[in-house]
């Protein structure tokens, strides 16, 4: 009896404890496995514990950034970390223009990898990591893994083939996913520290080795397990693939993690 | 002597002439890999079924492409969207035409609003992945490489970026054509189709923005086949034309992405057919097998004026899945080549060895309710009615006229019976559409043109109502009537 | 009358003759001129001095720090002032690899004395485990890799990865043992704007050669 009581304070303990050091803005998603689409069946895929943003980065926690760190703002950012297009979306190196108010919590597009990093370098966190990124994405509204779940992946499916909107809207409008977390699916893409790992080349039909599955998966009935999950996944890669970390694209902005201490 | 030698320089001279010119102007001896690229120009480009005028050109020139990619939602038939990602707008892409020897320098440019990266394959290049290795084009990005036009011939080209069938699947492909350096021969009417497939989650018909299906995908199994990307497309004043006596020049292609093609044009015969892209030319051909990611190209002399319907020939895709699109052909009746109908009448022949079966003999149910009538007449419809008017009656545009929420119907039931017992030609309205077909009389009973008619009267927001035998036999003693 | 035939046949000839030669004249002094244009340009961005602030596109924008195989620490930026070949690759690696250092000698071999002095080679591993700088001494010293050409770099997983991304090179851990990699060699101008990039094996690294030979000039 005893020592249930001290088992159950313990626990508890833990609990409060492990939520006090959650950082702002942040869940902990829990050490999961899981099987990237690319790969054969041993090899899944283990992410450790990891603290990740809620939502992704708004225009107007960016502008805050921006703010701080003079040398990110549009007209002094250096092109070798940012093209062109860097916040084109913006009216000015600190003004959000005439739609200030309906964008402000939009997530923040049109950033470089580079200001990606700056930006969670800044708030003393880091981009997620690719598998890290991919894990939490696989939970669904009820599931934490539910790459098999065919509504949950319809709907991904549906929101890749169809084009953006003209303003996108705020974050967090849909609802969150297993973990607590919103917009992984549906809103943007996302930036992730290792972005360059991906091996899709434009020639998408020739790429070898590990990643021969990026093009079985077009309907090979040998590896069963590739379904409609995959497709989803496969075009995630794909775009992916087709990044340099200067490029700024109108769809595509970045969410920050933290490990868990 | 002295002549001989003449002789001989003379001969020598004139060979050595002979020679070179023929190694440099000689069109026989053209080289595209090193033809002599003279100027750069824009290349004109056109959305379906247009193609740009002929290349008047008789040198290489270094032709700049730009080809825009654009996402968007589009029709692919009535009442039904799609989210197409298109080569410069268009399903299928805009069309290139180039001339052999050409040196092409193609820019792919991926729209900013687009939320995929794609690239090109252009059957055309000579190089890894033609073209796609260079054009792999996040959005908002622009991408350029330039190739030499070795290989005269209609090529598909398509994008191919993983996963390569979806993009497809999507409308991504188009055609350019390499003109030999001697040009093509000269034609009055040129026109660009391309047939491919769409894989919905919904039915045929099924109205709404429809998703992508995978798995009918895979199973290649699809809901659409079109030409130019919807269905049609080229129906009615949006048909293309030619004048009695013009020659015409299609440019098929098949973007796929699975079945091939049984291209036909009812009514015409094929001149001539480069199958498959290429020089050689088959003569007199009904129909022509286009595989997927493969063209022909297909010429015909228009002698006589009327409708031709462009089918695919494996024919369900035609009337069931909108394969249908119309060539209208204007200009003076030449009883020469066609009479058009001479006669009609009664056909006994003698003996009368062969008869239709007795009425009797069909196991007819007769219905003794409405409701037993209409579910009869369900059946009656799906197997006679369905195929032309559709199984939700809303028919064909341009060709088979609805039978659903159909004024012409529900105005006069016994233009229906009238229909189905004498059959129906010439020009009627229904619900604003004007219908110029033929719909040939049905071998039904009295009972059995009651119970679909009924059928239709109570089904596809129709008016209600019942029709007996005895109204069939009615309309049938009084003739035909509109 | 045959005289006549004669020269009007050997002057139709000439005149076809002079058709063709004149073409082809036109061609080589077309591809000149684009390569005259091409130097140009390079040379007019590698007149910027080294001094102050590096340009926009230069990746000496990033301050890294490294080892080099002394275990001495290097700024990325001391790099600069000199072109620079560089490539990323892992040691243990048994194919791709040994081909880039290869070409790698390649193009030091077939540099003019001239160039090669302003010259420098750059192996940033990517597998900063194995390859520590005792590694990378041994590696320098069995493939006799010189200290005055060679700088051979072992870093943190994020400077190798910040360096990745500026190159545009790719590159993923498949196993304990083994990387996947972009087979790329990049040159760096003195200011350590990328000049040039070879992206695939197999290729002669000639491109490489002429653009050194016409940037080193100052």
């Amino acid at each position: 009896m005893n020592k249930a009581f001290y088992v159950v304070t313990l626990i508890l303990c833990g609990l409060w404890f492990s939520a006090a050091a959650q950082p702002d803005g942040m869940v902990l998603v829990e050490q999961d496995t899981f099987m990237p689409f690319y790969s054969s069946n041993d090899d899944s895929i283990t992410v450790k514990p990891f603290y990740l943003d809620i939502y992704p980065v708004t225009n107007a926690e960016f502008l805050d950034f921006v703010k701080a760190n003079p040398e990110w703002r549009r007209s002094r950012v250096k092109s070798v970390f940012a093209e062109d297009g860097y916040l084109k979306h913006w009216a000015g190196d600190l003004d959000l223009g005439p739609n200030a108010e309906k964008i402000k919590k939009s997530p923040v597009t049109n950033v470089s990898w580079f200001a990606a990093r700056a930006y969670a370098k800044w708030k003393g966190r880091r981009l997620p990591s690719l598998n890290e990124w991919e894990l939490a994405a696989s939970a669904s509204e009820e599931k934490p893994i539910a790459g098999r779940d065919k509504k949950f992946v319809q709907k991904i499916l549906d929101w890749y083939s169809r084009p953006n909107p003209e303003t996108l809207p705020s974050v967090g409008r849909r609802e969150a996913n297993y973990h607590g977390i919103h917009d992984l699916h549906g809103l943007i893409w996302e930036w992730v520290g290792d972005f360059n790992t991906v091996f899709i080349s434009g020639e998408s039909r020739a790429d070898q080795g590990e990643l021969k599955q990026f093009y079985c998966a077009a309907g090979s009935s040998a590896a069963s397990d590739i379904d409609k999950e995959n497709y989803a996944a496969f075009l995630r890669y794909a775009f992916r693939g087709s990044l340099e970390a200067d490029f700024s694209v109108g769809n595509l902005g970045f969410r920050t993690a933290k490990d868990k201490e | 002597m002295g002549f001989k030698r003449d002789s001989n320089l003379y001969t020598l001279i004139f060979a050595s002439a002979l020679l070179i010119l023929s190694g440099c102007t000689g069109s026989q001896d053209f080289n595209p890999e090193t033809a002599e690229i003279i100027g750069e120009q824009q290349a004109e480009l056109t959305m379906p079924p247009n193609v740009p005028p002929p290349i008047e050109r008789d040198n290489a020139t270094k032709l700049i492409v730009n080809m825009e990619v654009v996402e968007k939602e589009m029709r692919l038939a009535d009442g039904v969207t799609y989210t197409m990602w298109t080569f410069g707008g268009s399903v299928p892409g805009e069309f290139i035409r180039a001339r052999e020897g050409d040196m092409i320098e193609f820019h792919l440019q991926n729209h900013p609003d687009n939320k995929l990266p794609h690239n090109i394959d252009l059957h055309a290049v000579n190089g890894p992945g033609g073209g796609a290795e260079s054009t792999f084009t996040a959005p908002g990005r622009e991408t350029v490489f330039t190739f030499r036009a070795l290989n005269p011939g209609l090529y598909v080209y398509h994008c191919a970026t993983a996963p390569v069938g979806m993009h497809i699947a999507n409308g991504m492909y188009g055609l350019i054509l390499i003109e030999p350096a001697e040009g093509l021969p000269e034609v009055d009417k040129e026109y660009y189709v391309m047939q491919s497939e769409f894989y919905t989650e919904g039915n045929y018909g099924e109205r709404g923005l429809q998703p992508f299906d995978m798995q009918s995908a895979i199973d290649e199994n699809p809901e659409y086949v079109v030409f130019n990307g919807s269905v049609g497309s080229m129906m009615k004043d949006q048909s293309i034309t030619s004048e009695r006596g013009d020659k015409v020049r299609l440019f098929v292609g098949n973007g796929g992405p699975n079945l091939t093609s049984s291209f036909h044009v009812i009514g015409e015969i094929f001149d001539k057919v480069h199958y498959e892209g290429g020089d050689h030319v088959q003569t007199n051909v009904q129909t022509t097998s286009i595989p997927a990611g493969g063209s022909a190209m297909v010429e015909f002399e228009t002698e006589v004026p009327g409708n031709y319907i462009l089918v695919d020939h494996a024919i369900f895709r035609a009337f069931n899945k909108g394969a249908l699109a119309t060539l209208a052909v204007s200009g003076e009746e030449d009883e020469n080549v066609y009479t058009g109908q001479q006669l009609d009448k009664v056909y006994q022949p003698e003996g009368g060895a062969i008869q239709e079966l007795p009425k009797e003999e069909r196991t007819i149910p007769t219905a003794e309710t409405i409701e037993e009538r209409i579910e009869f007449g369900r059946e009656t419809y799906m197997s006679v009615c369905q195929a032309c008017h559709m199984a939700d009656g809303s028919g064909i545009e341009g060709a088979f006229p609805p039978v659903a929420n159909s004024d012409y119907l529900n105005e006069n039931p016994d233009r229906g019976i009238s229909a189905v017992v004498h059959g129906l030609s010439g020009e009627i309205t229904v619900n604003g559409e004007t219908y110029n077909g033929i719909m040939p009389r049905q071998n039904l009973t009295n009972e059995e043109v009651a119970n679909v008619v009924t059928y239709l009267l109570n089904n596809f927001d129709n008016a209600g109502g019942e029709v007996t035998p005895e109204d069939v036999e009615r309309v049938r003693e009084q003739g035909p009537i509109k | 009358m045959r005289f006549l035939n004669v020269a009007f046949i050997l002057s139709l000839a000439i005149f076809v003759v002079a058709g063709c030669s004149k073409q082809g004249k036109e061609d080589v002094s077309e591809s000149d001129q684009q390569m005259m244009e091409q130097g140009n340009h390079s040379v007019h961005s590698d007149m910027e001095m080294r001094s102050g602030e590096p340009s926009d596109e230069s990746i000496y924008n990033v301050s890294s720090s490294w080892k080099n195989r002394y275990a001495n620490r290097i700024q990325l930026d001391s790099l600069r002032g000199k072109i620079q070949v560089v490539a990323m690759v892992y040691t243990h690696c048994e194919y791709a690899c040994p081909r880039i250092l290869a070409d790698m000698k390649r193009i030091r071999d077939a540099l003019s004395e001239e160039a090669l002095k302003s010259v420098n080679f750059v192996i940033v591993s990517i597998d900063p485990k194995r390859d520590t700088p005792e590694r990378l001494l041994k590696f320098a010293e069995e493939n006799e890799l010189n200290d005055e050409q060679w700088t051979l770099l072992n870093g943190e997983t994020g400077d190798i990865l910040e360096l990745s991304a500026l190159l545009g090179v790719k590159y993923k851990k498949i196993s304990e043992t083994d990387f996947t990699h972009s087979n790329m060699i990049t040159v760096l101008n003195r200011e350590g704007e990328i000049v040039h990039q070879r992206k695939q094996l197999g290729n002669q690294p000639t491109d490489i050669i002429n653009t050194i030979e016409t940037i080193h000039v100052r």
